[in-house]
C-alpha cells in the first residue's frame, strides 16, 4: 500500500492547504500521515478556537500527526501544542520521510 | 543509507529555503546522501552571488554554497527560471551579451530533465514550496 506523508507549511488562517489536505486524507488514516512545518505549526495550537474543529477530526480519525519542534520553538509555542501531535526534530523529520513511499507538499 | 533529492522553490527570503537547508544538513548528518539539489522558480535566487544580505541576517545563498562545496553536491539551477530572473553563468552571460555572470561557484545551470532524472534515481524527492 502506498503511504504518504503530507507536509503543510502555512497557517490555517492564511491558506486552505490544511483543509484541502484533510479532506483527502481523514477518510483513509491508514494510508496517510500529517506533518506541520514552518507557519503550519500554528494549526497545532491546542487552545486556539479556530483549531478545535480540525483537532477533533484528527483525534477521531486517529491519523498520525507530527509537528516540527524547531519551528514551534522559533515561534515560542512549544508548550501550547495539542496532545494529538508528536514532536519531531529535523533528524526525526528525515526519518519520517523514509517511512513513507511518498512525500506530498501542500501550499 | 538512502538518497534524497530536494527541490527548492522559494527565495532565500522565504522560511522554506531555510527549512530545506536544515533538512539537507540533518539528512547528511544521519548518514544519508543528497542525489541532487534542484533550484526551481524563485529558488534560483539561492544560487545568486550578487545578493548582499544585512549583517544581522543569515546569508542563505552563502550557507547553501558552503554545504554544496563541502559535500560536493550536484546543485542544479533551472535554466528557464534563472534566465528570466537575471541569474547567469559565464556561458549564458556571453550568449546574451550581459555585463557580468552571477551564478555562485558550485552550482550548475541545467534543465528540467535533471529534475526528472533525480526523481527517478533518488529514494525520496521532497518539494520545499514557498
Amino acid at each position: 500500500m502506498t503511504k504518504t506523508l503530507h507536509l503543510i507549511n502555512k497557517a490555517p488562517q492564511h491558506s486552505s492547504a490544511l483543509d484541502e489536505c484533510l479532506g483527502l486524507i481523514l477518510s483513509d488514516p491508514q494510508a496517510h500521515t500529517l506533518m506541520l512545518i514552518e507557519d503550519g505549526v500554528y494549526a497545532a495550537l491546542g487552545q486556539a478556537d479556530t483549531n478545535q474543529h480540525f483537532l477533533q477530526g484528527l483525534q477521531q480519525s486517529k491519523l498520525p500527526a507530527y509537528v516540527l519542534m524547531e519551528d514551534l520553538e522559533a515561534r515560542g509555542i512549544s508548550d501550547k501544542v495539542s496532545g494529538v501531535f508528536s514532536l519531531v526534530d529535523y533528524t526525526g523529520f528525515v526519518d519520517l520521510t523514509l517511512k513513507f513511499s511518498k512525500v506530498q507538499s501542500w501550499a | 543509507m538512502q538518497s534524497f533529492t530536494l527541490v527548492i522553490y522559494a527565495s532565500p527570503q522565504s522560511p522554506s529555503s531555510m527549512t530545506a537547508l536544515n533538512f539537507a544538513r540533518a539528512l547528511l548528518a544521519s548518514g544519508h546522501s543528497l542525489y541532487r539539489l534542484f533550484f526551481y522558480q524563485d529558488g534560483v535566487y539561492n544560487a545568486c552571488s550578487f545578493q548582499v544580505p544585512p549583517q544581522d541576517e543569515i546569508d542563505l545563498p552563502a550557507a547553501w554554497q558552503a554545504l554544496v562545496q563541502e559535500h560536493e553536491i550536484d546543485a542544479v539551477v533551472c535554466v528557464a527560471s534563472a534566465l528570466k530572473r537575471g541569474i547567469v553563468d559565464t556561458a549564458e552571460a556571453e550568449r546574451y551579451e550581459l555585463a557580468a555572470a552571477n551564478l555562485r561557484e558550485g552550482f550548475v545551470i541545467s534543465g528540467l530533465g535533471q529534475l526528472i532524472d533525480a526523481t527517478l534515481n533518488s529514494d525520496r524527492t521532497l518539494n520545499f514550496l514557498p
